[in-house]
């Protein structure tokens, strides 16, 4: 009964403040530019048919059309409406929940109830959650009949927004009531939470940086192997041979094999430089809210078919018929002009840089949700309690 | 209720930060009674008040409340509460705020519907009860506040400042309210105020709290036993009063003054027989007197009596008991 009550009243004072209506104004508008997203007999269109792009690949019907509307949904509505813009509204709706609650004449109300302070505390703090919770809720019921209707299929993992938008928020808001709990100013509060945002923001992007630069190192590291062992396995071959070409051929090749070990030295000291400043930042990833990845979970179930998923739409790699080819044999009689030697460079870094990209997505995903989801609650756990401690021990 | 006292509170004690807000209070207020707290800003009222409602932890002491120790939570669903400068959530209406705070006060939602009705109508705020808060005047809020306080039908009713802000007739009201609150089911009612003629208009029994001591606690007539008085006013203050007159009044401990033209001579005493002698004297002096009345000093009388005799006494430990008073 206590409890109905009281998140009774959170609903009540969501209702009543007027960011929790404008805030809901916006996701219908975001809503129906998602809605306005067509796929036709050739290609795509915009706005209701009013904008229309030709694509073979995105037709009605297509897997691609289908990984382009949930790719659409979970990498920029989610992650940029809903993570972020709404996010902002939200704390800075609800910022105040508490320092309001805790000031004088008001609280007594509610502790002087046979209710115990701890509990008071965490349904306040749950009835705060709703203010995302339900946006997201309605949010996602729109975007799960839009997609019905577009792709003609009822997707329901489209509703795993609702708890992980929601537990993104919670990260942030269980900071931002610790800080309200000291400091009693709802301004101060949102203004540290924004801060701590911030923090996150630099260790994840930190680390996400680094780690995107070991995991390029490596690739180029792996690929130098692969092209010295290559190169030594054809040195091998034409070792005793006396024919002017492969002499010719030899020496070529000794020059690059050395040129490629040198490479390859720098290479693996540059990671190792690397892999020092990333350690420390893995480290602080481990134990700090992961409230990028959270969010990431989505696409994920989202796309649990890995051929067709926005990465690849991204990646551009839908347009190729074949896998890409693995880097050119160097051929041994003739020797490559300027041009051909830096198209052949520039190949091989965009081939580098897709792999990697694929690598560290491929890490991302087999990172288990148990752990970005149970040690992002861990932190806000530890948070909680110490904003619980201080709320039940303070006189009022 | 099994216990004589609906509060029983014994060497309460509480520190804030190096300063002592209560230095081992006692008070005891009968089930039953209304109650009465004064004393100056500062002297550890609301902070007592508090400490019975557990919204805040004592230092030191000890008591009960209604018959449970102090701090006991669950006793606190037969205690009703309205807070000095109220705040309602601006979103509710009168109705709304009235079951909020009756669920979180564990009273079966049944029993709320049939409660609200009643104390609506009470209150005076039937006609108003769906309106929110934030269209409420000052006084509205504070009998919605008395509603929500009587909600769970408590046995203690506990009253900070109720009247403060409120205008004489809203105060008036309020007061009828709460006295007709207390005498229904022989309820237990603490006020707090400062405003010493509502004490002495709606409370059995008062303490007297200074400097975080209750200095007195009991009737007006218990706290001012030693303090009554006879006035006996004289016509003529042109034409001075006899030796022989003026010795008996210093004989008999009284004073003399002027007053309106008149002389005012007056004398402690319980008993009428005692001033007899001076009025034959008086007669006997051909004075014609013009009024005879006992005297018995004014709450506010009393409570500034005993803040500043409490004030000019430096030594902690040396406060003025109810023994002064008596």
């Amino acid at each position: 009964m206590q409890a109905t009550a009281l998140l009774l009243d959170s609903l009540r004072m969501l209702r009543s403040r007027k960011l929790f209506w404008i805030s809901l104004g916006i996701s219908m508008l975001v809503m129906l530019a998602y809605a306005s997203i067509g796929f036709g007999e050739n290609g795509l269109s915009l706005f209701f048919g009013a904008w229309e792009l030709e694509d073979p690949f995105f037709v009605e019907g297509s897997p691609w059309a289908k990984a382009l509307y949930l790719g659409i949904y979970s990498n920029l509505v989610v992650t940029i409406w809903l993570s972020w813009a709404a996010t902002i509204l939200a704390l800075v709706s609800t910022s105040s929940v508490f320092p309001d609650f805790m000031s004088a004449g008001s609280i007594e109300m509610v502790l002087s109830k046979p209710i115990s302070r701890v509990r008071v505390f965490l349904i306040k703090f749950i009835g705060s959650l709703l203010f995302v919770f339900v946006q997201v809720l309605l949010f996602c019921t729109g975007v799960f009949i839009c997609v019905g209707i577009r792709i003609d299929e009822w997707i329901w993992p489209i509703f795993a927004a609702v708890p992980l938008v929601t537990i993104f928020f919670s990260y942030l808001y269980a900071f931002n009531v610790l800080m309200g709990l000291v400091t009693r100013s709802g301004l101060a509060a949102l203004l540290f939470t924004a801060l701590f945002w911030f923090l996150l923001f630099a260790v994840q992007s930190g680390e996400g940086a680094l780690s995107t630069i070991a995991t390029e190192q490596s690739v180029r590291l792996e690929r130098l192997e692969d092209r010295m062992a290559d190169q030594q396995a054809r040195l091998d071959r034409i070792a005793g041979s006396e024919r002017p070409s492969e002499q010719r051929a030899r020496e070529r090749l000794e020059t690059e094999l050395e040129a490629n070990r040198t490479r390859a030295d720098e290479a693996r000291q540059r990671l190792e430089a690397i892999e020092g400043w990333h350690r420390p930042l893995e480290i602080a990833m481990a134990v700090l809210p992961k409230n990028q990845q959270t969010i990431g979970l989505l696409d994920r179930w989202l796309a649990p078919d890995s051929r067709y998923t926005m990465t690849e739409i991204m990646l551009g790699e839908y347009r190729e018929e074949e896998p890409s080819a693995p880097p050119p044999p160097i051929e041994e009689t003739e020797e490559p002009t300027g041009e051909e030697s830096r198209e052949a460079r520039r190949e091989e870094r965009r081939e580098t840089q897709r792999e990697s990209t694929r690598r560290e997505l491929g890490e991302d995903r087999e990172t288990s949700a148990w752990f970005i989801i149970g040690s992002s609650l861990a932190f806000e756990a530890a948070i909680l309690a110490l904003a619980a401690f201080i709320f039940a021990r303070r006189d009022f | 209720m099994t216990s004589e006292f609906a509060v029983d509170l014994s060497g309460v004690r509480k520190r804030y930060r190096g300063v002592e807000a209560l230095r081992g209070a006692d008070l005891q207020i009968r089930s039953g009674e209304i109650f009465g707290l004064l004393g100056p800003n500062g002297a550890g009222k609301s902070t007592l008040v508090k400490i019975l409602l557990t919204l805040v932890r004592p230092t030191g002491g000890s008591g009960r409340v209604l018959g449970r120790p102090l701090g006991d939570r669950p006793t606190l669903a037969r205690v009703g509460y309205l807070p000095e400068n109220l705040r309602f959530p601006e979103y509710l209406t009168a109705r709304q705020a009235i079951d909020y705070f009756g669920s979180l006060a564990k009273v079966p939602r049944p029993q709320r519907r049939i409660r609200i009705a009643e104390l609506l109508e009470t209150v005076g705020m039937s006609a108003w009860a769906d309106r929110p808060v934030r269209t409420y005047s000052k006084g509205m809020r504070q009998r919605v506040g008395l509603a929500v306080s009587l909600v769970n039908d408590p046995d203690l009713l506990v009253l900070d400042e109720p009247t403060d802000g409120v205008d004489p007739v809203g105060r008036k009201e309020i007061r009828d309210v709460l006295v007709a609150a207390a005498q229904a089911g022989r309820r237990s009612v603490l006020l707090n105020s400062h405003l010493l003629s509502e004490v002495e208009a709606t409370c059995t029994r008062v303490a007297i709290l200074n400097q975080g001591q209750v200095l007195a606690q009991g009737t007006i007539a218990e706290l001012s036993g030693g303090d009554r008085r006879y006035e006996i006013e004289i016509e003529g203050d042109a034409e001075p009063l006899a030796e022989a007159i003026v010795r008996q009044v210093e004989a008999m401990g009284g004073t003399i003054d002027r007053h309106e033209g008149r002389w005012r001579i007056a004398v402690p005493g319980h008993d009428a027989a005692q001033v007899q002698p001076l009025l034959d004297a008086l007669r006997g002096a051909a004075r014609t007197v013009r009024s005879l009345r006992p005297v018995q000093s004014s709450l506010e009388e009393l409570f500034v009596r005993a803040v500043a005799a409490d004030g000019s006494r430096s030594r902690p430990g040396g406060v003025l008991r109810k023994g002064a008073f008596g």
